[in-house]
C-alpha cells in the first residue's frame, strides 16, 4: 500500500502553498510529499540520494507535476519515470502555466498521463484540484504498487 | 662597196676622158657619172631616209607613248596619293575610334566592378541586417513568451492569498479592509487581462496560418451571433450586408471580426439605439469591408495610436479592453497582405479593413 497518494513537484513556495491548500480542501486525509525541484523529484521516486530510505518503497499513487523546475526540468523529470521499468506506470499529471502547444504535445509524446493549465483565480485552482483529485485518487484505479 | 668600186671605174676612164672629150662632154659625163652615181646611191639614200621617217615615226610614237605613260604615271600618283591620304585618315579615325571605344570599355569595366562591388556590399549588408532582424524577432519573442509567463507566477500568488484572506479571514476585515482587498483583487484581474493579450499577441506571432477560401458573411453572421449573447448588445441594431469571399486563415480572420465587432458593440452601447452595420465590396483588386457603429467614436488626431499594443484611447474606468484587441487585429490583416484604418467623428466610428482579392502568397 503506497504511503503517499500525491507527489507534487512544485519548485515555487506560493504555488506549492495553494495547491497543498487547495488539496486539503478536495480531501483533507490526503497525504501529500512535496518535491521543490527535478532533483528531489527523482530521488522521492527513486529512492536514491536524500531519498535513500525510500528505496524499495511503493510509489506515490499520482505525481503532479510542473514543467519549470531547476537543476532537471520537468520535462527530464517526465522522461526519465517513463523511460524506467519499474516506474513507467506511475500515473503523471502535469500542472503547469504553460498553455502552449509545444509544451503540451511535447509532455504527451513523454508520456503524460494528463495535462492540466495552472488558473490565475484561486477559486478556480481549488475547483481543478478538486476535480483531479476526485478523478485520478477516487474515480481512476492507480496502478497496484 | 660602192666606195671600192668608185676609184677604179674613175681611173679607168679619167685619163681618156680627160684627153678625148671635150670639156662638154666632160661635163656631160661627169653629169653623167653623177646622175648614175645618184642612181645607184638613192636607193640606198631613199632606204635611209625611210629608215629614218620611220625611226623618227617611232620616237614620236615611243615619246608620245612615254608621254602617255608619263601622264598616267602622275594620275596614278595622284590618285594613289589621294587613296594613301584617304586610307591614312580612315585609319586614324578608326585608331581614333579604337582608342575611344577602349576607353569606353575602360570605363564600362570600372563600372562594372564599382557596381558588383556595391552590389556585393548591398547584399551583405541586407544579410546583415536580416540575421539582426530575424535575432531581435526571436529575442522579442522569447521576451514577451517569458514575460506573459513569468508574470503570471506572482500574479497567481496576489490573486490567491487574497482569496485566502477573502475566505479565511473575512471576520477580521473592516469595511476598509474588505475595500483595499477589493482594490487589489481589481488591479490583478486588470494584470491577468493584460498578460492574457500579451500572450495572445506573441502567441500569433509565432503561428503558422493556413490559408483556403473563407466565406466572410458566415463568419462575420456567426461572430455576431456569439457576441450578441452579451448583455451589452442585447438591443443592438445589427445587419450584415452581402461580403466577398476572400482567400486567407480562418480562425484568425474570425478574430479580426471578433475584435471589430465587439469594439462596435461597446462603443454604440451607451447609445439609445446602438446600430452596427457591416458591409464589404471588392474594388480595385481588393476586397474592403467596414464595420460602421453610432458609437461614441474617437479623437482622429490619436488614430494611428488605435492600432498600438496597450494603446487605448478611452479612460480605463469608461469602457473594458486592455488595448490590444485592435493592435492583433492590425497584425492579422497585415499577415494578410491588407490594411486596416479607421474613421470617427461624432456621430460614430467606421473600421475599414481590405485584403488582396487573391493573395497567391502572404508574407508571413
Amino acid at each position: 500500500m503506497s504511503d503517499i497518494d500525491v507527489l507534487l513537484v512544485e519548485d515555487n513556495p506560493d504555488d506549492a502553498e495553494f495547491t497543498l491548500r487547495a488539496l486539503r480542501k478536495a480531501n483533507v486525509a490526503l497525504r501529500v510529499a512535496l518535491a521543490e525541484d527535478g532533483v528531489q523529484a527523482l530521488e522521492f521516486v527513486f529512492g536514491t540520494g536524500a531519498h535513500a530510505q525510500r528505496a524499495g518503497a511503493a510509489l506515490p499513487r499520482v505525481v503532479l507535476l510542473d514543467l519549470k523546475l531547476p537543476k532537471v526540468d520537468g520535462l527530464e523529470v517526465l522522461r526519465r519515470i517513463k523511460s524506467d521499468p519499474r516506474t513507467r506506470a506511475l500515473p503523471i499529471v502535469v500542472l503547469t502555466s504553460s498553455r502552449e502547444r509545444r509544451d503540451i504535445q511535447a509532455c504527451y509524446l513523454g508520456g503524460a498521463n494528463s495535462y492540466i493549465v495552472k488558473p490565475v483565480e484561486y477559486a478556480e485552482l481549488i475547483a481543478k484540484l478538486g476535480d483531479l483529485v476526485r478523478y485520478w485518487l477516487q474515480l481512476n484505479e492507480t496502478p497496484p504498487p | 662597196m660602192a666606195t671600192a668600186a668608185e676609184p677604179e671605174t674613175l681611173a679607168a676612164v679619167s685619163p681618156a676622158a680627160l684627153a678625148l672629150c671635150s670639156r662638154r662632154s666632160r661635163a656631160r659625163h661627169a653629169m653623167d657619172l653623177l646622175f648614175r652615181l645618184l642612181a645607184r646611191l638613192s636607193p640606198r639614200v631613199a632606204k635611209l631616209i625611210e629608215h629614218d621617217t620611220a625611226l623618227a615615226a617611232e620616237l614620236e610614237e615611243r615619246r608620245n607613248a612615254e608621254a602617255a605613260l608619263r601622264a598616267a604615271y602622275g594620275e596614278l600618283e595622284t590618285r594613289v596619293a589621294e587613296r594613301t591620304r584617304e586610307v591614312t585618315q580612315a585609319n586614324e579615325q578608326l585608331q581614333q575610334e579604337i582608342q575611344d571605344r577602349r576607353r569606353t570599355e575602360q570605363s564600362l569595366r570600372y563600372s562594372e566592378t564599382l557596381l558588383r562591388r556595391l552590389h556585393e556590399d548591398l547584399e551583405d549588408h541586407i544579410a546583415e541586417r536580416t540575421s539582426e532582424l530575424t535575432r531581435t524577432i526571436a529575442e522579442l519573442e522569447a521576451f514577451s513568451y517569458s514575460i506573459s509567463h513569468d508574470l503570471r507566477a506572482p500574479l497567481r500568488a496576489i490573486n490567491g492569498f487574497a482569496a485566502i484572506l477573502r475566505e479565511e479571514h473575512a471576520d477580521r476585515l473592516d469595511a476598509d479592509g474588505d475595500a483595499l482587498l477589493m482594490k487589489i483583487e481589481t488591479n490583478a484581474a486588470k494584470m491577468a487581462q493584460l498578460i492574457d493579450g500579451l500572450l495572445d499577441f506573441s502567441r500569433l506571432a509565432r503561428a503558422e496560418s493556413v490559408s483556403a477560401e473563407v466565406d466572410m458573411a458566415a463568419l462575420a453572421r456567426g461572430v455576431a451571433l456569439e457576441l450578441a449573447g452579451d448583455e451589452r448588445s442585447r438591443t443592438v441594431e445589427l445587419t450584415i450586408g452581402e461580403l466577398p469571399r476572400v482567400v486567407g486563415d480562418e480562425p484568425m480572420l474570425r478574430q479580426v471580426w471578433a475584435n471589430l465587432i465587439s469594439n462596435a458593440l461597446k462603443f454604440s452601447a451607451p447609445r439609445a439605439t446602438p446600430c452596427v452595420a457591416i458591409t464589404g465590396e471588392a474594388r480595385d483588386g481588393e476586397v474592403v469591408f467596414h464595420v460602421r457603429d453610432n458609437g461614441v467614436g474617437f479623437d482622429m488626431t490619436y488614430a494611428e495610436k488605435l492600432f498600438g499594443v496597450f494603446n487605448r484611447l478611452h479612460r480605463a474606468d469608461e469602457f473594458p479592453g486592455v488595448g490590444v484587441g485592435l493592435a492583433l487585429t492590425r497584425r492579422i490583416v497585415l499577415r494578410h497582405g491588407g490594411r486596416i484604418w479607421a474613421e470617427s467623428n461624432e456621430e460614430g466610428t467606421v473600421f475599414h479593413f481590405a485584403l488582396p482579392a487573391a493573395p497567391a502568397r502572404r508574407a508571413a
